[in-house]
């Protein structure tokens, strides 16, 4: 009769881990490059009672089912779908959008190399193409103090007017990374990744080359969360959990059945 | 005398065991590829000496409900339905393990893995390889993946003379349990879905307030028959 109780309980865990992960996805709805999750179920193991083929007389029948009672649900894994996301122009010149595989290397302050989806890039004050939280793009790129125009092409030059010059002259080439197993990446947060070993190393490469998606400037990848898709997998999750709540109080109440035997 | 007594726990215990497999179709009511346990229960008579034979009841069989879940929109390349039929074939440390769970993965060696990191076979039993280049994985009808750099391979879909013999493992797996699996012919796999739970909620919701109300009501039995007996004592033992 635990059970029940227990069987119940493995439900509501995993429905509340459901109802997380979705509801960190609505709230990354509008974040630059943000990926969305999903939360994919397993069942736990099974108790055998009656064993299947288990010879039921000495004439050679067997039992052809068996009685196998299963003990629940457990998460299986939280994983990234790493679907593009829309392109959103802004007009920015330092805003660049990936239109394909790859992800923007960028230097942390410990000097370890970070991956990103996010190309919202500023200018620091020396010049160099930063994040919004100040870390370089790498490999780094200076903009002159004298240029009035940046063209970034789909290949990741980055091209600059100096005023009374007439030619653009290059001033550096974008790379984007690639891995082996992207849903392997460490996601710390702030839009960066890390890679791990279960990612593989990163592949560098120039934007536009086989396999390498080419850049957009002036636009953003916003996130690839389905509105519509979570709000409705968020009412599944709460029936889902409320359901098993209910087994639990079934649970309980025959329970309190057997107790009340004089 | 006490049959009454016998017969009702009896009839609570298997009771019990329904509750219990109806808690775990709840739990599992997101699994994907999860199909729906029953419980089956038979009479076990009795023929005491002189007096009417006896049906005590007993649980017998758990059976699957195999019928195919709906389907789920997930726009990930490497979720895998199959429509009708059929079993990807999963290779783990104990041998051939088979999965109505189509949601892949890829593991660093760039193998088509389930997500507890085990590989999917493909129909001469190795692993699927994705090239590493390879940016667009298509699967065509006949469960062929293909990149734009042409096939990888082909999943291999089985199927069983017994599917209820099949054992359930835990991690949305079967064992075969000795069958012989024959690679379904006409199948069809689409990407992009998963197939869901069968459980039907409706139906498991209404089947546990009504075994819940069945279990008070044996209860009750149980409670009468006690008092009768309490009575008969009582009765006989008073001085004439």
């Amino acid at each position: 009769m635990s059970l029940t109780l227990d069987i119940g309980a493995t439900g509501m865990l995993a429905q509340q881990l459901n109802v997380d992960v979705i509801s960190n996805n609505i709230a990354n709805m509008t974040t630059t490059g943000y990926k969305r999750q999903r939360a994919e179920f397993q069942d736990l193991l099974y108790q055998t009672k009656i064993r299947p083929g288990a010879s039921s007389s000495d004439q050679g029948t067997t039992i052809p089912a068996g009685i196998q009672q299963g003990l629940g649900v457990k998460a299986g894994s939280v994983y990234r779908i790493n679907e593009q996301g829309a392109l959103q122009i802004t007009g920015n010149q330092f805003d660049i959008a990936n239109k394909g595989a790859g992800y923007f290397q960028i230097t942390l302050p410990n000097g370890e190399t970070a991956f990103s989806r996010d190309g919202s890039f500023q200018v620091n004050q020396n010049g160099e193409m930063v994040t919004a939280k100040g870390f370089q793009l790498q490999p780094g790129i200076t903009i002159p103090p004298d240029a009035v125009d940046v063209t970034i092409n789909a290949t990741g030059q980055v091209l600059v007017k100096i005023q009374n010059q007439t030619n653009l002259s290059q001033v550096g080439q974008i790379q984007t990374a690639l891995f082996a197993n992207e849903a392997g990446l460490d996601a710390i947060g702030d839009n960066l990744f890390l890679e791990t070993e279960a990612s593989g190393n990163a592949v560098v490469g120039n934007p536009g080359d086989d396999g390498y998606g080419a850049l957009e400037q002036g636009a953003l990848e916003t996130s690839n969360v389905n509105i519509v898709q979570e709000i409705t997998s968020l009412i599944q999750a709460q029936r889902a959990y409320e359901m098993n709540s209910k087994v639990i109080q079934a649970g309980d109440e025959m329970l309190t059945t057997i107790t009340q035997m004089r | 005398m006490e049959n009454i007594t016998y017969i009702g726990i009896s009839h609570q215990v298997a009771l019990q065991q329904q509750i219990e497999v109806t808690a775990n179709n709840i739990a599992n009511m997101n699994t994907p590829g999860f199909k729906a346990n029953n419980i089956l229960f038979t009479d076990y008579v009795t023929a005491p000496k002189g007096g009417e034979a006896i049906h005590q009841s007993q649980d017998y069989a758990t059976y699957s409900d195999l019928t195919i879940g709906n389907l789920i929109q997930t726009s990930n390349s490497l979720d895998f339905a199959i429509h009708g039929d059929g079993y990807f074939t999963i290779s783990t440390p104990e041998g051939a393990r088979y999965s109505r769970d189509g949601g892949f993965a890829l593991n660093l060696n760039r193998e088509l893995v389930t997500k507890t990191g085990h590989r999917v076979l493909n129909e001469n039993d190795n692993s699927i390889v994705v090239p590493a280049d390879a940016a667009q994985i298509r699967i065509s009808d006949d469960g062929t993946i293909s990149s734009e750099q042409g096939d990888i391979g082909r999943l291999k879909i089985v199927n069983f003379d017994n599917q209820q013999a099949l054992k359930k493992m835990g991690d949305n797996l079967y064992d075969a349990q000795g069958q012989s699996a024959n690679l379904v012919v006409n199948r069809k796999v689409t990407q992009g879905q998963l197939e869901g739970s069968n459980v039907n909620p409706v139906v498991e919701m209404n089947r546990m307030i009504q075994l819940m109300r069945m279990f008070q009501s044996a209860q009750k039995i149980l409670q009468n028959d006690h008092d009768r007996q309490l009575g008969a004592i009582q009765k006989l033992t008073q001085p004439a």
